[in-house]
């Protein structure tokens, strides 16, 4: 199985530094992309170019915010949803919030999971691990869509 | 025989076509679509207009009380020679009392000589005589509320004698301005009502962004801050001492307590919005799974737990959960000093009411202070003796307000407590003793 990596969509630094970090600790050594707002996680995912696209291996994970500058993360959410290339690609919502809302949103716009960080470091690392434990190591991933 | 010059026919005639007019007038209001829907002035132009030409009265005006009754205020007043339409004269009921209490007790009063006449000479000298009224015919006009107005009809010109039938379509008009206002009171009540819910509504979408924002955005500093604190033990640990260890121990312990507070507070909030649904609820199994999870996250705990079976209550089971949360997490934190700890929930039947309850046998509090007790950030223990964020018991509160109940504790300091909650307004009483609304 060829790995596409983890797509991390992240706006802050120091927290995406604390999850590379955490993903390392729970032995994971696969590649980890780094989008910084929605906007740079969808040219990222859909590209420009059919080229470019087919060229860029879809990602094994997507880890997304939803707080995002630019686009927000249920409307990144959507939109992978609406492309062939990437109506199926595994989207685990990793963010702050637990409200009822954006559980029911993330949701019904196709979300795979919602994980919520904890606070305590150490629960984080934790939840990271299982993340990784089940959608990298045991998950099969979605057959790739022929490119249109 | 000539019969048309008989006085008698001549007066039928004329009464007849008078009541054709008049009939023709109330027809024509009655169907005027602005009746229904204008606005107040609009529609009482067009009733004095139409009312003073039916009449042939020079001056026809429709008057309000002010809301303490001290006063009358024309809304309208209009003058048939000169076309024009008028309005806020004010007049005090203090000044002429005999017509204010002719008015309370009469359907209309047709003064034929206004100046002479006893229920309205008082207005003689200050306003009949200087614009030169010789007769009066006015007609209360009355609300559901009770009097709220007068119509009147002021003569210039030799003095008249108001028919009955003018005194019939002037009590009819007097009906139809009530209607009128009655409409437009119905109106300006609404339109107060569809402004309320709309800035309740606006400050609900506000309250929604505000709690979006703190989900958000306050919880993320806390992360790095205890993220950062547990890398710095991991990569710079060796070049601390114990007490540096420590410190950074409670820099940590700071940023998580934050994040549960502020959790607390989110859900505090959320019950506020929350829709409450109405389900059957068996509060005995929800408590025994609180309890469980409560043995779960603290095994070494012996706690005689006591959960009456078949509590059931008609409710919101998520809140309603929480409610229980709150409450045994509550009695399980206060019995963690005693010895033999025994936490009960069950329910009891006071005067027909069924009241829920979650005893324990813990530390109990000070009564002088059970006002505190379910507000938020209130605590009457120090964290020192007992965590907490003492938003518990506020969530608990507001819960079972929204459930029309009410909640209460009782306590003995050292001895336990007992938290008491209802989850229904109380029923009236089948048969009371003073009927509220007597049979008339």
């Amino acid at each position: 199985m060829t790995s596409g990596g983890v797509l991390l969509v992240e706006d802050k630094p120091l927290e995406a530094e604390l999850f590379l970090r955490a993903f390392r600790k729970a032995g994971f050594s696969d590649e980890v992309s780094l989008a910084r707002d929605g906007a740079e996680a969808l040219s990222r995912l859909l590209g420009g170019s059919a080229a470019a696209a087919a060229a860029d291996p879809v990602p094994a994970l997507v880890l997304l915010d939803l707080k995002l500058p630019k686009v927000e993360g249920l409307e990144v959410l959507r939109r992978l949803r609406a492309e062939t290339r990437t109506a199926r690609v595994p989207v685990v919502v990793l963010t702050a919030s637990n409200r009822e809302e954006d559980l029911r949103q993330s949701y019904s716009l196709g979300a795979n999971g919602y994980v919520r960080k904890p606070v305590d470091y150490v629960q984080y690392t934790e939840a990271v691990r299982r993340i990784g434990e089940f959608w990298i190591r045991t998950n099969e991933p979605p057959p790739r869509e022929p490119s249109a | 025989m000539e019969t048309a010059t008989d006085p008698r026919l001549e007066a039928l005639r004329a009464t007849t076509e008078r009541l054709a007019k008049q009939q023709a007038a109330l027809v024509t209001l009655t169907r005027d679509r602005a009746l229904q829907s204008g606005d107040l002035q609009e529609v009482l132009r067009h009733m004095t207009e139409v009312d003073a030409h039916t009449l042939g009265v020079e001056r026809v005006s429709v008057w309000r009380y002010s809301p303490d009754g001290s006063a009358i205020r024309a809304l309208e007043l209009f003058e048939l020679s000169r076309g024009r339409h008028s309005s806020g004269t004010e007049l005090l009921t203090r000044d002429y009392p005999s017509y204010f209490r002719a008015l309370a007790r009469m359907d209309v009063i047709p003064a034929d000589d206004a100046c002479t006449d006893s229920r309205t000479c008082e207005f003689a000298a200050g306003y009949l005589r200087p614009l030169g009224i010789t007769s009066m015919m006015d007609a209360p006009v009355h609300l559901r509320s009770g009097l709220a107005g007068v119509l009147c009809h002021e003569h210039v010109g030799p003095a008249r004698r108001w028919a009955p039938d003018e005194q019939n379509f002037a009590v009819a008009m007097a009906n139809l301005v009530s209607l009128v206002i009655e409409q437009d009171d119905h109106r300006r009540t609404d339109e107060k009502l569809r402004r309320a819910s709309a800035a309740a509504e606006s400050a609900n979408r506000e309250l929604e962004a505000f709690s979006y924002s703190v989900s958000h955005d306050l919880r993320a500093p806390l992360q790095t801050m205890d993220g950062f604190g547990e890398l710095l033990l991991e990569d710079c640990g060796g070049r601390l001492d114990e007490r540096g260890k420590t410190y950074i121990g409670h820099i940590r312990e700071g940023a998580q307590r934050m994040a549960l507070l502020i959790d607390r507070l989110l859900e505090l909030s959320r019950v506020g919005r929350a829709e409450v649904a109405r389900v059957e609820v068996d509060l005995s199994a929800i408590a025994r799974g609180v309890l469980d999870e409560l043995r779960a996250a603290d095994p070494r705990r012996v706690v005689e737990a006591v959960v009456r079976d078949g509590v059931a209550a008609r409710g919101d089971p998520v809140l309603l959960k929480l409610v229980l949360r709150n409450l045994l997490g509550n009695a399980w934190k206060f019995t963690g000093k005693k010895a033999t700890a025994r936490i009960e929930f069950g329910v009891e039947d006071a005067a027909g009411e069924r009241v829920f309850f979650v005893r324990d046998n813990g530390a109990g509090f000070d009564m002088a202070y059970a006002d505190k007790l379910f507000r938020p950030f209130q605590r009457l223990h120090g964290d020192e003796e007992f965590a907490g964020t003492g938003v518990g018991l506020a969530t608990v509160l507001r819960i079972v307000h929204r459930h029309g109940g009410r909640v209460w504790a009782e306590a003995v300091p050292d001895r336990g407590a007992t938290l008491r909650f209802t989850l229904a307004p109380p029923a009236p009483p089948a048969h009371p003793a003073h009927p509220a609304h007597p049979e008339r």
